[in-house]
Protein backbone atom coordinates (compact mmCIF):
# COMPACT_ATOMS: atom_id res chain seq x y z
CA UNK A 1 0.00 0.00 0.00
CA UNK A 2 0.72 3.90 -0.28
CA UNK A 3 0.43 6.74 1.28
CA UNK A 4 0.80 10.23 0.32
CA UNK A 5 3.18 12.55 1.90
CA UNK A 6 2.74 15.82 1.64
CA UNK A 7 5.77 18.12 2.25
CA UNK A 8 4.52 22.41 4.03
CA UNK A 9 6.68 25.11 4.33
CA UNK A 10 10.41 25.30 4.29
CA UNK A 11 10.91 21.25 4.41
CA UNK A 12 9.06 21.30 0.83
CA UNK A 13 12.69 22.98 -0.09
CA UNK A 14 14.51 20.86 2.14
CA UNK A 15 13.00 17.39 0.58
CA UNK A 16 12.97 19.09 -2.94
CA UNK A 17 9.05 18.24 -3.67
CA UNK A 18 6.07 19.50 -2.31
CA UNK A 19 4.25 15.85 -2.29
CA UNK A 20 5.23 12.71 -3.16
CA UNK A 21 3.60 8.74 -2.56
CA UNK A 22 5.31 6.05 -0.62
CA UNK A 23 5.40 2.55 0.23
CA UNK A 24 3.70 2.36 3.60
CA UNK A 25 5.33 -1.08 4.83
CA UNK A 26 8.73 1.31 6.25
CA UNK A 27 5.88 2.73 8.65
CA UNK A 28 4.40 -0.28 10.01
CA UNK A 29 7.09 -2.74 10.29
CA UNK A 30 9.50 -0.71 12.06
CA UNK A 31 9.76 0.25 15.94
CA UNK A 32 10.65 4.09 15.14
CA UNK A 33 7.84 6.85 15.58
CA UNK A 34 6.61 7.74 12.48
CA UNK A 35 8.47 11.32 12.63
CA UNK A 36 11.70 9.54 12.83
CA UNK A 37 10.63 7.33 10.10
CA UNK A 38 10.09 10.78 7.84
CA UNK A 39 13.75 11.52 9.03
CA UNK A 40 15.77 8.46 8.06
CA UNK A 41 14.40 8.79 4.58
CA UNK A 42 15.46 12.51 4.59
CA UNK A 43 18.69 13.24 6.78
CA UNK A 44 18.10 16.75 6.03
CA UNK A 45 14.91 17.18 8.39
CA UNK A 46 17.20 16.15 11.22
CA UNK A 47 17.01 18.71 13.87
CA UNK A 48 14.39 20.77 12.42
CA UNK A 49 11.60 21.24 13.81
CA UNK A 50 8.23 19.93 12.64
CA UNK A 51 5.01 18.07 13.33
CA UNK A 52 3.41 15.35 11.09
CA UNK A 53 -0.59 15.31 10.21
CA UNK A 54 -1.56 11.81 9.73
CA UNK A 55 -5.01 11.76 7.74
CA UNK A 56 -5.26 15.29 8.70
CA UNK A 57 -4.88 15.06 12.70
CA UNK A 58 -2.05 16.44 14.09
CA UNK A 59 0.38 14.13 16.24
CA UNK A 60 -0.96 10.91 15.27
CA UNK A 61 1.36 7.94 13.96
CA UNK A 62 0.70 6.08 10.83
CA UNK A 63 -0.99 2.77 10.88
CA UNK A 64 -2.54 0.33 8.00
CA UNK A 65 -5.49 2.73 7.41
CA UNK A 66 -3.96 6.00 6.78
CA UNK A 67 -3.87 7.62 3.38
CA UNK A 68 -1.53 10.52 4.18
CA UNK A 69 0.88 12.82 5.75
CA UNK A 70 1.49 16.09 6.23
CA UNK A 71 4.78 17.22 7.39
CA UNK A 72 4.57 20.60 8.76
CA UNK A 73 7.03 23.08 9.81
CA UNK A 74 5.96 25.82 12.00
CA UNK A 75 5.25 29.32 10.34
CA UNK A 76 6.75 32.24 11.66
CA UNK A 77 6.04 35.10 9.01
CA UNK A 78 3.40 37.67 9.62
CA UNK B 1 -28.90 61.40 7.88
CA UNK B 2 -28.03 60.01 11.93
CA UNK B 3 -24.37 59.44 12.35
CA UNK B 4 -25.26 57.10 15.18
CA UNK B 5 -23.34 53.98 15.42
CA UNK B 6 -26.66 52.23 14.46
CA UNK B 7 -26.77 53.30 11.28
CA UNK B 8 -22.91 53.07 10.75
CA UNK B 9 -23.23 49.36 10.96
CA UNK B 10 -27.07 48.88 9.76
CA UNK B 11 -26.08 47.35 7.10
CA UNK B 12 -23.83 44.80 8.85
CA UNK B 13 -26.53 44.40 11.25
CA UNK B 14 -28.59 42.67 8.76
CA UNK B 15 -26.77 40.22 8.91
CA UNK B 16 -28.85 37.32 10.76
CA UNK B 17 -26.08 35.98 11.90
CA UNK B 18 -24.78 39.26 13.32
CA UNK B 19 -28.03 41.33 14.04
CA UNK B 20 -28.27 44.24 16.71
CA UNK B 21 -27.51 41.48 19.37
CA UNK B 22 -24.13 41.00 17.77
CA UNK B 23 -23.66 44.72 17.09
CA UNK B 24 -24.22 45.22 21.08
CA UNK B 25 -21.68 42.36 21.64
CA UNK B 26 -18.95 43.90 19.47
CA UNK B 27 -19.58 47.03 20.93
CA UNK B 28 -18.86 45.80 24.16
CA UNK B 29 -15.98 44.03 23.07
CA UNK B 30 -11.89 44.31 23.05
CA UNK B 31 -9.05 43.16 21.02
CA UNK B 32 -5.69 43.63 21.45
CA UNK B 33 -3.42 43.23 18.60
CA UNK B 34 -0.08 42.51 18.64
CA UNK B 35 2.21 43.77 15.65
CA UNK B 36 0.81 46.26 13.36
CA UNK B 37 2.30 44.87 10.01
CA UNK B 38 1.74 42.70 7.25
CA UNK B 39 -1.24 40.50 9.58
CA UNK B 40 -1.74 43.47 11.77
CA UNK B 41 -2.54 46.23 9.17
CA UNK B 42 -6.01 44.30 7.59
CA UNK B 43 -6.69 42.76 10.97
CA UNK B 44 -7.19 46.12 12.78
CA UNK B 45 -8.47 47.60 9.85
CA UNK B 46 -11.03 44.50 9.58
CA UNK B 47 -11.83 44.37 13.32
CA UNK B 48 -12.89 48.79 13.73
CA UNK B 49 -14.75 48.09 10.72
CA UNK B 50 -16.37 45.29 12.03
CA UNK B 51 -17.31 47.47 14.99
CA UNK B 52 -15.25 46.18 17.95
CA UNK B 53 -15.70 48.81 20.88
CA UNK B 54 -11.85 48.57 21.87
CA UNK B 55 -8.93 47.77 19.80
CA UNK B 56 -5.28 47.61 21.16
CA UNK B 57 -2.12 47.62 18.81
CA UNK B 58 0.63 46.51 20.05
CA UNK B 59 3.94 47.58 18.13
CA UNK B 60 7.15 49.67 18.68
CA UNK B 61 8.36 49.89 14.61
CA UNK B 62 8.21 52.68 12.59
CA UNK B 63 7.06 52.90 9.18
CA UNK B 64 9.70 51.82 6.74
CA UNK B 65 9.34 52.40 2.81
CA UNK B 66 9.52 48.19 2.43
CA UNK B 67 6.24 48.64 4.42
CA UNK B 68 3.86 50.08 2.63
CA UNK B 69 3.46 47.30 -0.59
CA UNK B 70 1.51 45.39 2.01
CA UNK B 71 0.82 47.42 5.02
CA UNK B 72 -2.22 49.46 3.67
CA UNK B 73 -2.59 51.53 7.00
CA UNK B 74 0.38 53.18 5.80
CA UNK B 75 1.14 55.83 3.55
CA UNK B 76 4.79 57.38 1.99
CA UNK B 77 4.31 60.78 4.03
CA UNK B 78 4.56 58.77 7.16
CA UNK B 79 7.94 57.13 7.17
CA UNK B 80 9.52 56.97 10.43
CA UNK B 81 6.86 57.46 12.45
CA UNK B 82 5.77 55.39 14.84
CA UNK B 83 3.14 52.70 12.85
CA UNK B 84 0.33 52.20 15.75
CA UNK B 85 -0.11 56.32 15.95
CA UNK B 86 -0.43 55.92 12.15
CA UNK B 87 -2.67 53.37 12.27
CA UNK B 88 -5.06 55.11 15.22
CA UNK B 89 -5.13 58.14 12.96
CA UNK B 90 -5.92 56.16 9.66
CA UNK B 91 -8.76 54.21 11.71
CA UNK B 92 -10.21 56.70 13.20
CA UNK B 93 -10.88 59.15 10.27
CA UNK B 94 -13.01 55.94 8.72
CA UNK B 95 -14.66 54.54 12.04
CA UNK B 96 -15.38 57.08 14.71
CA UNK B 97 -17.57 54.34 16.61
CA UNK B 98 -14.23 52.38 17.57
CA UNK B 99 -11.58 53.24 21.25
CA UNK B 100 -8.34 52.26 19.72
CA UNK B 101 -5.22 52.56 22.12
CA UNK B 102 -1.99 52.56 21.44
CA UNK B 103 1.01 50.63 23.08
CA UNK B 104 4.50 51.43 20.55
CA UNK B 105 6.19 49.29 22.23
CA UNK B 106 7.21 45.56 21.64
CA UNK B 107 5.28 43.13 23.43
CA UNK B 108 7.81 41.53 26.11
CA UNK B 109 8.00 39.61 29.20
CA UNK B 110 7.89 42.55 31.63
CA UNK B 111 4.28 43.97 29.96
CA UNK B 112 2.55 41.12 28.06
CA UNK B 113 0.75 40.38 31.26
CA UNK B 114 -0.06 44.39 32.07
CA UNK B 115 -1.30 44.73 28.46
CA UNK B 116 -2.94 41.60 28.06
CA UNK B 117 -4.98 41.39 30.74
CA UNK B 118 -7.35 44.04 30.06
CA UNK B 119 -8.53 42.78 26.91
CA UNK B 120 -11.11 39.86 25.91
CA UNK B 121 -8.97 38.22 23.19
CA UNK B 122 -5.59 38.69 21.74
CA UNK B 123 -4.63 38.61 17.92
CA UNK B 124 -1.01 37.18 17.02
CA UNK B 125 0.02 39.38 14.25
CA UNK B 126 3.48 38.97 14.84
CA UNK B 127 6.46 37.73 12.63
CA UNK B 128 8.71 35.88 15.03
CA UNK B 129 8.59 32.66 17.42
CA UNK B 130 9.51 34.56 20.67
CA UNK B 131 6.52 37.09 20.64
CA UNK B 132 4.36 33.84 19.83
CA UNK B 133 5.42 31.93 22.69
CA UNK B 134 5.42 35.25 25.09
CA UNK B 135 1.60 35.65 23.38
CA UNK B 136 1.09 31.82 24.36
CA UNK B 137 2.32 31.74 27.87
CA UNK B 138 0.83 34.90 28.94
CA UNK B 139 -2.63 33.94 27.25
CA UNK B 140 -2.28 30.68 29.50
CA UNK B 141 -1.69 32.04 32.53
CA UNK B 142 -4.74 35.01 32.39
CA UNK B 143 -6.56 32.40 30.48
CA UNK B 144 -7.17 34.56 27.27
CA UNK B 145 -8.14 33.16 23.80
CA UNK B 146 -5.82 34.35 20.47
CA UNK B 147 -5.78 33.88 17.32
CA UNK B 148 -3.10 32.81 15.96
CA UNK B 149 -2.00 33.62 11.79
CA UNK B 150 1.41 33.05 10.39
CA UNK B 151 2.43 32.57 6.86
CA UNK B 152 5.06 31.38 4.90
CA UNK B 153 5.71 32.54 1.30
CA UNK B 154 2.21 31.33 -0.25
CA UNK B 155 0.91 29.29 2.32
CA UNK B 156 0.00 30.36 5.70
CA UNK B 157 -1.68 29.23 9.03
CA UNK B 158 -4.69 30.33 11.44
CA UNK B 159 -5.99 29.04 14.52
CA UNK B 160 -7.84 29.76 17.55
CA UNK B 161 -6.04 29.05 20.49
CA UNK B 162 -6.58 29.03 24.05
CA UNK B 163 -10.43 28.69 24.28
CA UNK B 164 -12.19 26.64 26.73
CA UNK B 165 -10.37 23.22 26.62
CA UNK B 166 -9.12 23.54 23.23
CA UNK B 167 -5.40 23.68 22.19
CA UNK B 168 -3.13 25.84 22.97
CA UNK B 169 0.10 27.13 20.50
CA UNK B 170 2.68 24.51 22.36
CA UNK B 171 -0.03 21.68 21.74
CA UNK B 172 1.23 22.64 18.19
CA UNK B 173 4.66 23.53 18.39
CA UNK B 174 5.69 22.44 21.95
CA UNK B 175 9.49 23.22 22.01
CA UNK B 176 10.92 26.82 21.23
CA UNK B 177 12.28 25.90 17.52
CA UNK B 178 16.04 25.20 18.09
CA UNK B 179 16.53 25.04 14.36
CA UNK B 180 15.37 27.61 12.64
CA UNK B 181 16.05 26.96 9.48
CA UNK B 182 14.58 29.80 7.28
CA UNK B 183 11.14 29.75 8.98
CA UNK B 184 12.02 32.96 11.27
CA UNK B 185 13.67 36.24 11.44
CA UNK B 186 14.83 35.62 7.43
CA UNK B 187 12.80 37.50 4.55
CA UNK B 188 11.75 35.21 3.07
CA UNK B 189 9.75 37.02 0.46
CA UNK B 190 6.27 38.33 1.00
CA UNK B 191 3.57 39.31 -1.38
CA UNK B 192 0.39 41.45 0.24
CA UNK B 193 -2.61 38.87 -1.14
CA UNK B 194 -1.00 36.69 1.63
CA UNK B 195 -0.86 37.99 4.75
CA UNK B 196 -4.26 39.53 3.69
CA UNK B 197 -5.92 36.96 3.31
CA UNK B 198 -4.52 35.18 6.46
CA UNK B 199 -5.18 38.13 8.69
CA UNK B 200 -8.87 38.22 7.12
CA UNK B 201 -9.56 34.95 8.21
CA UNK B 202 -7.90 36.07 11.90
CA UNK B 203 -10.18 39.02 11.96
CA UNK B 204 -13.54 36.87 11.00
CA UNK B 205 -12.81 34.24 13.79
CA UNK B 206 -11.94 36.54 16.07
CA UNK B 207 -15.66 38.26 15.41
CA UNK B 208 -17.32 35.28 15.36
CA UNK B 209 -16.33 34.48 18.67
CA UNK B 210 -17.39 37.57 19.74
CA UNK B 211 -20.66 37.22 18.49
CA UNK B 212 -21.16 33.81 19.46
CA UNK B 213 -20.68 31.81 16.32
CA UNK B 214 -19.06 28.50 15.63
CA UNK B 215 -15.23 28.99 15.96
CA UNK B 216 -12.49 26.95 13.98
CA UNK B 217 -11.55 24.24 16.52
CA UNK B 218 -8.58 22.98 14.00
CA UNK B 219 -5.50 24.42 12.39
CA UNK B 220 -6.23 25.90 8.87
CA UNK B 221 -3.34 25.23 6.75
CA UNK B 222 -3.66 27.48 3.22
CA UNK B 223 -1.44 26.52 0.24
CA UNK B 224 -2.70 29.29 -2.04
CA UNK B 225 -0.29 28.13 -4.81
CA UNK B 226 -3.06 25.19 -5.71
CA UNK B 227 -6.02 26.01 -2.70
CA UNK B 228 -5.20 23.05 -1.04
CA UNK B 229 -6.91 23.91 2.33
CA UNK B 230 -7.24 21.73 4.85
CA UNK B 231 -8.43 21.23 8.01
CA UNK B 232 -5.76 19.57 10.31
CA UNK B 233 -7.12 18.60 13.91
CA UNK B 234 -5.14 19.79 16.77
CA UNK B 235 -3.79 17.94 19.23
CA UNK B 236 -5.56 17.48 22.58
CA UNK B 237 -5.39 20.09 25.15
CA UNK B 238 -1.67 19.68 26.83
CA UNK B 239 -1.70 19.69 30.77
CA UNK B 240 1.50 20.34 31.03
CA UNK B 241 1.69 24.05 32.11
CA UNK B 242 5.74 23.22 33.42
CA UNK B 243 6.27 26.31 30.66
CA UNK B 244 4.75 29.05 33.07
CA UNK B 245 6.99 27.60 35.98
CA UNK B 246 9.78 30.37 34.59
CA UNK B 247 7.20 32.99 35.33
CA UNK B 248 7.18 34.80 31.86
CA UNK B 249 11.43 34.60 32.65
CA UNK B 250 12.71 32.69 29.39
CA UNK B 251 15.89 33.94 27.21
CA UNK B 252 13.66 32.64 23.90
CA UNK B 253 11.12 35.92 24.85
CA UNK B 254 14.17 38.13 24.14
CA UNK B 255 15.01 36.32 20.92
CA UNK B 256 14.04 39.49 18.51
CA UNK B 257 15.02 39.20 14.36
CA UNK B 258 18.30 41.17 15.11
CA UNK B 259 19.90 39.73 18.22
CA UNK B 260 18.93 37.76 21.66
CA UNK B 261 21.35 39.30 24.31
CA UNK B 262 21.68 36.92 27.40
CA UNK B 263 22.92 37.08 30.87
CA UNK B 264 26.47 35.00 32.08
CA UNK B 265 24.14 32.66 34.07
CA UNK B 266 21.72 32.10 30.70
CA UNK B 267 24.80 32.03 28.62
CA UNK B 268 26.28 28.44 31.26
CA UNK B 269 23.03 26.84 31.33
CA UNK B 270 23.31 26.87 26.97
CA UNK B 271 26.85 25.62 27.49
CA UNK B 272 25.87 23.24 29.40
CA UNK B 273 22.75 21.83 27.55
CA UNK B 274 24.76 21.69 24.95
CA UNK B 275 22.96 24.31 22.53
CA UNK B 276 26.09 26.57 21.97
CA UNK B 277 28.49 25.27 19.35
CA UNK B 278 30.49 28.25 19.37
CA UNK B 279 31.78 31.25 20.90
CA UNK B 280 33.41 34.39 19.31
CA UNK B 281 35.21 37.36 21.42
CA UNK B 282 34.59 40.74 18.98
CA UNK B 283 37.04 42.43 20.26
CA UNK B 284 39.71 44.51 18.36
CA UNK B 285 42.90 42.04 18.31
CA UNK B 286 44.99 44.17 20.40
CA UNK B 287 42.28 43.81 23.60
CA UNK B 288 42.32 40.54 23.52
CA UNK B 289 44.50 38.15 25.81
CA UNK B 290 46.42 35.45 24.35
CA UNK B 291 44.30 32.86 25.89
CA UNK B 292 41.20 33.92 24.68
CA UNK B 293 38.40 31.88 22.19
CA UNK B 294 38.07 32.62 19.21
CA UNK B 295 38.78 36.38 18.47
CA UNK B 296 37.21 37.83 15.17
CA UNK B 297 37.22 41.38 15.87
CA UNK B 298 34.05 43.69 15.37
CA UNK B 299 35.50 45.67 12.77
CA UNK B 300 36.13 42.20 10.30
CA UNK B 301 33.07 41.38 10.90
CA UNK B 302 30.89 44.49 9.77
CA UNK B 303 33.48 44.58 6.79
CA UNK B 304 33.04 41.23 5.51
CA UNK B 305 30.19 39.34 7.41
CA UNK B 306 30.13 36.65 4.34
CA UNK B 307 33.69 35.79 5.61
CA UNK B 308 32.59 34.40 9.24
CA UNK B 309 31.83 30.95 9.04
CA UNK B 310 29.52 29.54 11.64
CA UNK B 311 29.30 26.20 12.88
CA UNK B 312 25.94 26.71 15.14
CA UNK B 313 24.40 28.19 17.73
CA UNK B 314 26.75 30.80 18.22
CA UNK B 315 27.37 33.29 21.49
CA UNK B 316 29.23 36.30 20.88
CA UNK B 317 31.23 38.46 23.29
CA UNK B 318 32.78 41.53 24.18
CA UNK B 319 33.37 43.60 27.16
CA UNK B 320 29.67 45.05 27.60
CA UNK B 321 27.26 43.89 25.24
CA UNK B 322 27.17 46.72 22.95
CA UNK B 323 30.09 45.39 20.71
CA UNK B 324 28.79 41.77 21.16
CA UNK B 325 25.47 42.89 19.93
CA UNK B 326 26.06 44.88 17.25
CA UNK B 327 27.47 41.69 15.37
CA UNK B 328 24.85 39.47 16.45
CA UNK B 329 22.64 41.72 14.78
CA UNK B 330 25.06 42.02 11.42
CA UNK B 331 25.59 37.64 11.61
CA UNK B 332 21.96 36.68 12.21
CA UNK B 333 21.22 38.12 8.76
CA UNK B 334 22.69 35.61 7.56
CA UNK B 335 22.07 32.42 9.31
CA UNK B 336 19.36 30.47 10.95
CA UNK B 337 21.51 29.36 13.62
CA UNK B 338 20.74 30.82 16.94
CA UNK B 339 22.99 33.72 17.75
CA UNK B 340 23.29 35.44 21.35
CA UNK B 341 24.89 38.43 22.45
CA UNK B 342 26.24 38.00 25.90
CA UNK B 343 25.01 41.31 27.55
CA UNK B 344 27.87 42.18 30.16
CA UNK B 345 31.59 40.96 30.64
CA UNK B 346 32.03 37.11 30.29
CA UNK B 347 32.52 35.38 33.95
CA UNK B 348 35.70 33.17 34.79
CA UNK B 349 32.97 30.55 35.61
CA UNK B 350 32.05 30.73 31.99
CA UNK B 351 35.30 30.85 30.15
CA UNK B 352 36.38 28.08 32.37
CA UNK B 353 33.04 25.94 31.39
CA UNK B 354 33.45 26.64 27.53
CA UNK B 355 37.37 25.66 27.28
CA UNK B 356 36.49 22.59 29.33
CA UNK B 357 33.35 21.39 27.91
CA UNK B 358 33.29 17.85 26.24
Amino acid sequence: MSIEVKYFGMIEELVGKSSESIDNTQFLNASSTSKDILIQLYPQLKGISFQIAVDKALNKEVTNESKEIALLPPFAGG
Amino acid sequence: MTNNRESYFQRQSLLPEIGLDGLTKLEAASVLVVGAGGLGSPVIEQLSSAGIGRVGIVDGDTVQYSNLHRQSLYTESEIGELKVLCASRRILARNPHVRIEVYPQMLHQENAIKMIESYDIVVDCSDNYSTRYLINDACVKLNKPFVYGAIYRLQGQVALFNIPGGATYRCLTPEFPDSLAGTDCVNSGVISLVPSIIANLQALETVKWIVGLPVIEDLLLVDLRSFDIQKLKLPARSTDYTFLDHGLNHPYYRRDCSTTAISNQEAMKLVKEGKIQQMIDVREREEVDSDTIDNIPLSEISSNPSSVKLEGNTLLFCISGVRSKEASSILSRNTNAMIYSLDEAMTNELKELWKNRK
